[in-house]
């Protein structure tokens, strides 16, 4: 008996333990290859920019970046990421408050995507596309690439919203979504300032 | 041996004309700017950044994983107070409450 016993004696591995969700984590480390991604598009345009003639760094006919405009532009997605911090805290709070300021922050970062469109469209009517200047063709390479990705963020956004309100949103997929638009609304003002101004 | 040699001349021909031609050894583009424009400052700052940004990412990841293990691990080791051993043990309490 006492052999017996012996023998199924079980040794209990190390429990395993989860000390950030896996979601956030894959997240964190994705939005980090996403920073190098724009780092060597800033670079790039950063090292044309110094070594181009000053009359040759310029768009077609005059024109000028919109960059008023583009400011209401940048404030839309600061009111976006700061409700979305407000949402996070609600959900933390298991507040049902959570699901409307969810659905505010993604309106906001909808209109901010909306409002470069229509810049874009302005641009484009008045002859500024990718070939027509080094300028134009960094702008719509470095912003196109920008709306990208917060349109991909804006869907995480939407589908943490209606799982929300099905009751079945995870922990990891709010803090993967939440931190992608954190990404997105955080790296834009780097682009504005380097390429705007 | 003899391959040795065809190579030596290989590279000293390539050495002779790059020395007697040197702009044919600038690949890069942008680098035929080089002396000729103010952009040295802009390489050197876009190398710097280039470099640190993902070694200051890892370094963050890892410092901030290492202080929730260590944050996990107090909780841990910390007993909890008012928790009873043995069959009347609430194990439900513990649980995260459902969403």
């Amino acid at each position: 008996m006492s052999a017996m016993n012996q023998t199924l004696r079980v040794v209990h591995p190390r429990a395993r333990r989860e000390v950030v969700p896996s979601g956030l984590l894959g997240m964190v480390i994705f939005v980090g290859t996403e920073v190098m991604f724009f780092a060597g598009l800033i670079s790039a345009f950063t090292i044309s920019k110094a070594g181009a003639p000053r009359s040759a760094w310029n768009l077609p006919a005059g024109q000028l970046l919109p960059v008023a405009s583009t400011a209401v532009n940048t404030a839309a997605l600061f009111v976006s990421g700061a409700l979305l911090w407000i949402a996070g805290r609600q959900y933390r709070a298991r507040s049902s408050a959570a699901t409307q300021t969810l659905v505010a922050a993604t309106c906001f970062g909808s209109l901010f995507v909306m409002l470069q469109g229509r810049e874009w469209v302005g641009l484009i009517g008045h002859g500024v596309t990718l070939r027509s200047s080094a300028l134009g063709a960094f702008f719509y390479v470095i912003v196109g690439t920008h709306a990208v990705h917060a349109v991909a963020a804006l869907a995480g956004l939407g589908v943490a919203w209606w799982r929300l309100r099905a009751g079945r949103l995870s922990d990891g997929f709010f803090l993967g979504a939440q931190t992608f638009w954190y990404f997105v609304v955080l790296i834009w003002p780097v682009i504005y300032a380097r390429v705007y101004f | 041996m003899r391959e040795c040699i065809s190579d030596r001349r290989v590279i000293s021909i390539t050495a002779g004309l790059l020395t007697a031609a040197p702009v044919s050894a600038l690949a890069c583009p942008v680098c035929a700017l080089v002396g000729t424009s103010n952009n040295t400052w802009a390489y050197q700052a876009m190398s710097a950044m280039l470099t640190l940004l993902p070694l200051a990412m890892v370094g963050s990841i890892v410092w901030w994983l290492t202080r929730l293990a260590a944050r996990a691990d107090a909780e841990r080791a910390r007993p909890r107070a008012g928790l009873k051993t043995g069959p009347s043990m609430n194990v439900k309490g513990f649980e995260a409450e459902p969403r």
